[in-house]
């Protein structure tokens, strides 16, 4: 009888042991995509707050165009670029986002900025930035759901906690202003 | 499931067509299987007959299984092999290029590939093009799950940026799926019958053996067309995976919608493939009477479903109606600006053949072709003589842009070529007689190219030129061949095409391949290459 209840719980012990290596094991995979997905997004914020400045000097000739929206995109670069920590950093770069998006908008208005060849390929750079900034969000927040179940999931959480895996944030923008950008011609 | 597309979201379209992939899989795997177990039973049973007095059984079992797992085995060879190609033998096969950063319209398809990389995370997938005036898009993994995306130059010229995202979405879908490697399985299958039936039909034509290869031939034949038809039918199946998949990642179906009605429509020319590429492409490139009849045998045998049919799922999750499409995709009319004016301002004499010519001004001289920088010019009203380089207007336009000066000299007046963007590529040309050089590639970028309006007057010299017969046996004689300006080879003088009878220069060193046209001649290819065309 002891024997048996001996096999038994070596048994067990075995199983929940081969569990836990299992799943220590996937959540590391998990862990390596998520600073994977994560650099992508880096890479493209980056990418875009070079085209800024790019941007700024690009359009300054242009009359009247949205000096007030440049100088707050600048400014919300510059806060973005020193963000200490990753709430804030969001905060600013949905900021830009959403600065950027009005200036987009109001663009096709301007004759000059349209026949301007330099305006029109910063135009493609700016818009095919914010496309890869999107899809490799959608990517990055895939993979920081995966991980995140498993993180907090019956069993898996007992592992996740001994290995001292906590649940990743999600990499949101907060929704862009909904007001119509003014024009005046 | 032979007609797609009901009622029902991006989501459970996506789902619904996985599962019939899985299906359609299943049923292929099994009737593989069944087909070789009834040859090599066929082939025991003529045998058992043979020997009949002996007790040996009609039927099998041992021997239907020892067949199919031959069978097996056979096609896991054949999907190794198939396998075993990689990336740049199959783009060489679809004879693409790759893209050229510079060029604008190269650049947003660039862009187009990473915003794809983003958004599946397969990384890196190679951008290539093909240098074809029709539609078409493609992709392909190879070997070592290398992969690709390809499109045609007519696809970059006549689909907006959110059009073929769409399209990019689509075939960035296909690749996420591995709809590559499953239709490498199912095509090994395929084959697998025809390298039967091959052997059987070069077997000993005589006796018991005779009939055995009759009945193999027989049946792998059946399993041929039968593989076939399944085969097809996967591949529809994943075109609608992808479709609902590129939906779901670029957002717009209506963009989709827009992107197969031009293609489909307008502009879809047909591109020289091999046959077995044609299920890698957004729309079947060989445009095979079957792609858009209703009925039984094309429902079997295309590789794509129907546009009609794609289009109607696609317009119920746009919300929109093919209205919507039809308008947004109109063909615009081919503009023609009217005749320069004449512009006023200092006239000049030119001296050609032993006289004073003239007056003319600037603007008129340039195109006549008539000066060379050496050439003596005197302007009207001064008696001072002067060559042409060296009066500062117009050696100023004779020299305009020439931005590389002294490394590539125009091959006829051997002053610097001027760079210049011309419909979104970089060419370069010659300020004093009106020549382009382009690299190679480009003239497929340009004839499939619409920015440039063509004068009145343009059109009616290409127009000429086509209908008359003595095409351009003078220019071979009068213009002595020139030296490449990029790679100082020699240059040979080439018809651009049937099509229009225009002679150009091209190196003959295939490396280089520049072409170069004299003043007007990039023109009138164009014009009449256009016209064609549309």
């Amino acid at each position: 009888m002891f024997m048996i209840i001996t096999a038994v719980s070596v048994g067990i012990l075995a199983l929940v042991l081969v569990y836990g290596v299992l799943t220590y094991n996937r959540l590391v995979g998990y862990r390596v995509e998520c600073d994977n997905g994560w650099s992508q997004i880096d890479v493209q914020l980056k990418r875009r707050h070079d085209l800024i400045p790019n941007l700024v000097e690009t359009v300054k000739g242009v009359m009247n165009f949205e000096k007030e929206t440049l100088t707050k995109v600048m400014e919300a670069r510059s806060k973005a670029m020193g963000a200490g920590s990753m709430d804030r950093r969001m905060k600013a770069e949905g900021e830009i986002s959403g600065l950027l998006g009005r200036l987009m908008a109001v663009w096709e208005n301007y004759p000059d900025l349209k026949s301007n060849q330099n305006a029109r390929a910063l135009q493609e750079e700016l818009v095919t930035t914010e496309n890869r900034i999107a899809y490799s969000r959608g990517h990055y927040n895939d993979v920081v759901s995966n991980f995140n179940t498993l993180v907090q999931q019956f069993p898996s959480n007992f592992v996740a906690s001994i290995g001292k895996f906590s649940a990743r944030q999600f990499f949101t923008v907060p929704e862009p202003e909904r007001a119509n950008p003014q024009v005046k011609f | 499931m032979l007609h797609p597309l009901p009622a029902e979201t991006v989501f459970e379209a996506r789902a619904r067509a996985k599962r019939n992939t899985v299906l359609l899989f299943a049923l292929l795997g099994l009737i593989y299987m069944g087909l070789f177990g009834l040859m090599g039973s066929a082939a025991h049973f003529i045998i058992a007959s043979e020997v009949k007095r002996r007790s040996v059984p009609d039927f099998s079992l041992l021997v239907f299984s020892c067949s199919a797992a031959a069978g097996l085995i056979l096609s896991v060879f054949q999907i190794i092999s198939a396998r075993g190609k990689n990336l740049d033998e199959l783009l060489s096969a679809i004879q693409t290029v790759p893209a050229d950063p510079k060029d604008a319209y190269h650049k947003v398809f660039l862009n187009l590939v990473a915003e794809a990389e983003a958004a599946t995370n397969i990384r890196p997938i190679r951008p290539v093009i093909i240098p074809s005036p029709g539609s078409n898009a493609f992709s392909v993994e190879g070997a070592g799950g290398q992969t690709a995306i390809g499109v045609t130059e007519g696809l970059l010229v006549h689909l907006n940026r959110a059009e073929l995202s769409a399209v990019l979405a689509h075939e960035a879908a296909h690749l996420a799926n591995g709809d590559s490697r499953l239709m490498t399985i199912a095509v090994a299958l395929l084959q697998s019958f025809e390298v039967v039936q091959n052997t059987a039909s070069k077997g000993r034509i005589r006796g018991r053996a005779a009939l055995i290869s009759v009945v193999v031939m027989i049946l792998s034949a059946v399993g041929s067309f039968v593989a076939r038809i399944l085969a097809m039918a996967i591949s529809r199946q994943r075109e609608l995976v992808a479709d609902s998949h590129g939906v779901q990642m670029c957002k717009d179906p209506l963009a989709l919608a827009q992107a197969l009605h031009k293609i489909s429509e307008g502009y879809r020319g047909s591109i020289s493939v091999p046959q077995e590429f044609g299920s890698a492409f957004i729309l079947n490139p060989a445009m095979s009477a079957f792609d858009e009849e209703e009925g039984i045998l094309p429902d079997l045998l295309a590789t794509h479903p129907p546009v009609a049919a794609r289009l109607e799922g696609l317009l119920r999750w746009a919300k929109a109606e093919l209205k919507t499409v039809v308008e947004n995709t109109k063909i615009p009319v081919a503009k023609i600006i009217g005749n320069q004016p004449q512009a006023a301002g200092q006239k000049f004499f030119v001296y050609q053949e032993g006289d004073w010519k003239g007056p003319w001004t600037e603007d008129q001289i340039l195109p006549m072709n008539l000066i060379k920088p050496s050439t003596w010019i005197c302007p009207e009203g001064s008696q001072e003589v002067v060559q042409a380089l060296e009066h500062p207007a117009l050696g100023r336009r004779l020299t305009a842009g020439a931005s590389d000066k002294g490394k590539h000299l125009c091959p006829r007046c051997m002053i610097g070529l001027g760079a210049k963007t011309y419909e979104g590529a970089n060419i370069r040309h010659c300020g004093a007689c009106g020549g382009h050089l382009l690299e190679k590639g480009v003239m497929e970028r340009l004839v499939a190219r619409r920015d440039e309006t063509f004068r009145q007057e343009a059109v009616a010299k290409a127009k000429a030129w086509r209908s008359s017969a003595t095409h351009d046996l003078q220019k071979s004689c009068l213009f002595p061949a020139i030296q490449c300006p990029l790679c100082r080879g020699p240059m040979a003088k080439v018809f651009h095409s049937d099509l229009t009878a225009v002679t150009v220069d091209r190196c003959v060193n295939s490396a280089c391949g520049a072409i170069w046209c004299d003043a007007g001649e990039l023109e009138t290819i164009q014009i009449l290459v256009e016209n064609a065309a549309g």
